[in-house]
């Protein structure tokens, strides 16, 4: 058990103004997000690496820098995701050494969301909560339902009317409750934004923010450790709001301040679809201010947030660490699945896409060296957007069933193909 | 009904920047407009606002300001994730 309160205050990211560690999320002074704050000096005492190690191959092995008071109580299992090795699709990028942080295995629901929300219901469950919720189109809905499942905790998850039945049915299995809201997109979220303020309930990514938010740091300290404790020279991240990009960024200054890796230079570099793409748009164009997109046009879902929250504070921790934004066209997007799949045996879903295609064109412009080393940030597995690339990966080579068939229409045209 | 406090970011576009829109929102609507935070540029107009008044007067005076071309979204922008 920790004696010391590691995790000490939530503090506004605009003013510094401390505040009690409740289910509360803006600065009530200038709306400003607030975010964890630790006791560095405490963690520091007792943090090495040689007791991470020590601990279980989960993302609680390093859970002082994490916004819980005691031990954690739900998703115990989640992270430790493989790092990968990615030399033929390193050949292919144009980049000496690359690494695949894989997230597309993540337990339980097979998304880097699992992080997020193993830490905001765990918090939520300390803080008192016996009803947890989100608003969400996917990858949120399908972790909160089963990582409230599993823990015993009611919840619910406030979807559009419009969404697929496949990701209706991603929530519901868990026996969760759906609530499918009509309406244009701001009016189905003004309401979550009114529900969440008003029935007491737990909201991972509203009131529960602060901590959710923290668990994607988990992905960036992984990253380090596996990587034989060091950090990256470039890391590649996929944005939606931001958040994640900002948290790893946070992840690797944490590690270098605590000592537990040198403090080397590093880049975080962000990537969005075309379609969809606020903050890569405004760090291109040289500015802080952050468009919106009134009307997200691209098949990757999971990263179509018009208004970004943290877009502001993604653009500062590119431009911070000498990083770089890229968008890509839903064509590159699909080219950048099939080379993960075919150069990495990695099935992605869309977000990886944006993340592979992104990272190819930022090599190829010189933002990322080529004699250097990168880690792509591969978030979401393919199973769950199969939509976005039935029909564009070939077709299986129709045969009767005779040997004969196939000699003639397989192994024949193969044999002289190979000959070439 | 109850009075309630209900926090948002609006977002103006150029032509609409120089308007006394929330002058003429407090006019027109039983809400009472705080302003907390606000920066503009001639791109845009981004101010953090918090509307004190009756839930229905909330949400005319906000479909009023949709209607005059003026983005609205809630304190935490998006609450909808993916
Ligand atoms: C698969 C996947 N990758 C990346 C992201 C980006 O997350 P963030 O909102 O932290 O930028 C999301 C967010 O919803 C996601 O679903
Ligand atoms: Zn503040």
């Amino acid at each position: 058990m920790q004696s010391k309160p590691f995790f000490s205050n939530l503090k506004c990211r605009e003013c510094g103004r401390l505040y009690p560690k409740q289910a509360i999320h803006v600065c009530d002074f200038d709306f400003g997000p607030l975010e964890a704050a630790y006791d560095y000096e405490a963690i520091g005492r007792v943090l090495t690496r040689q007791r991470i190690e020590s601990r279980p191959h989960t993302m609680w092995r390093y859970r002082e820098l994490l916004p819980i008071d005691g031990e954690p109580t739900v998703g115990m299992e989640v992270g430790f995701t493989p790092l990968i090795k990615a030399d033929r699709l390193a050949k292919l990028l144009g980049i000496r050494e690359l690494w695949i942080k894989n997230d597309t295995v993540n337990y339980p629901t097979l998304s880097f969301k699992d992080r997020v929300v193993s830490v905001a219901l765990s918090r939520a469950r300390e803080l008192g909560f016996t009803v947890v919720a989100c608003a969400s189109t996917g990858n949120l809905a399908n972790s909160v339902a089963a990582n409230a499942a599993s823990a015993g905790l009611k919840s619910y998850v406030l979807i559009p009317a419009d969404l697929e039945q496949g990701k209706v049915l991603g929530s519901l299995i868990y026996g969760t409750q759906v609530i499918a809201i009509q309406g244009a997109y701001d009016q189905v979220n003004r309401l979550c934004s009114e529900i969440a303020g008003k029935y007491g309930w737990g909201f991972v990514n509203v009131n529960l923010r602060p901590y959710y938010a923290e668990g994607s740091k988990s992905m960036g300290f992984e990253i380090c450790e596996q990587l034989g404790w060091r950090i990256p020279q470039h890391t590649v991240i996929p944005m939606a709001s931001g958040s994640l990009l900002t948290k790893i960024h946070k992840s690797y200054k944490e590690f270098a301040q605590l000592g537990l890796v040198e403090n080397t230079p590093f880049s975080v570099h962000g990537t969005q679809a075309t379609g969809c793409a606020p903050i890569s748009h405004a760090l291109k164009r040289g500015t802080d201010i952050v468009k919106p997109v009134p009307k997200p046009d691209t098949i990757v879902k999971s990263l179509a947030i018009g208004t970004p929250a943290d877009g502001y504070y993604a653009i500062h921790s590119m431009r911070q660490t000498g990083g770089s934004a890229e968008d890509v066209s839903d064509e590159e997007v699909v080219e950048g699945i099939r080379m993960l799949a075919e150069y990495a045996g990695i099935f992605a879903e869309t977000a990886g896409g944006v993340t592979v295609a992104g990272a190819k064109k930022l090599i190829a412009s010189g933002h990322i060296g080529k004699d250097d080393s990168a880690v792509l940030c591969i978030t979401g597995h393919g199973l769950k957007t199969q939509e976005a690339i039935i029909g564009k990966c070939g077709a299986p080579r129709l045969i009767a069933p005779n040997i004969r068939e196939f000699e003639e229409k397989v192994y024949a045209p193969d044999l002289a193909a190979a000959a070439f | 009904m109850a009075i309630q406090h209900t926090r948002f970011w609006l977002n103006f576009p150029p032509q609409l920047i120089t308007r006394p829109l929330l002058w003429e929102l407090s006019k027109e609507f039983a809400v009472v407009p705080n302003i907390r935070q606000a920066s503009v540029t001639d791109e845009v107009g981004i101010v953090s606002l918090s509307l004190e008044g009756e839930a229905d007067e909330i949400t005319k005076a906000i479909a009023w300001l949709e209607s005059e071309g003026v983005k609205v979204d809630p304190v935490e922008m998006n609450t909808i994730a993916s």
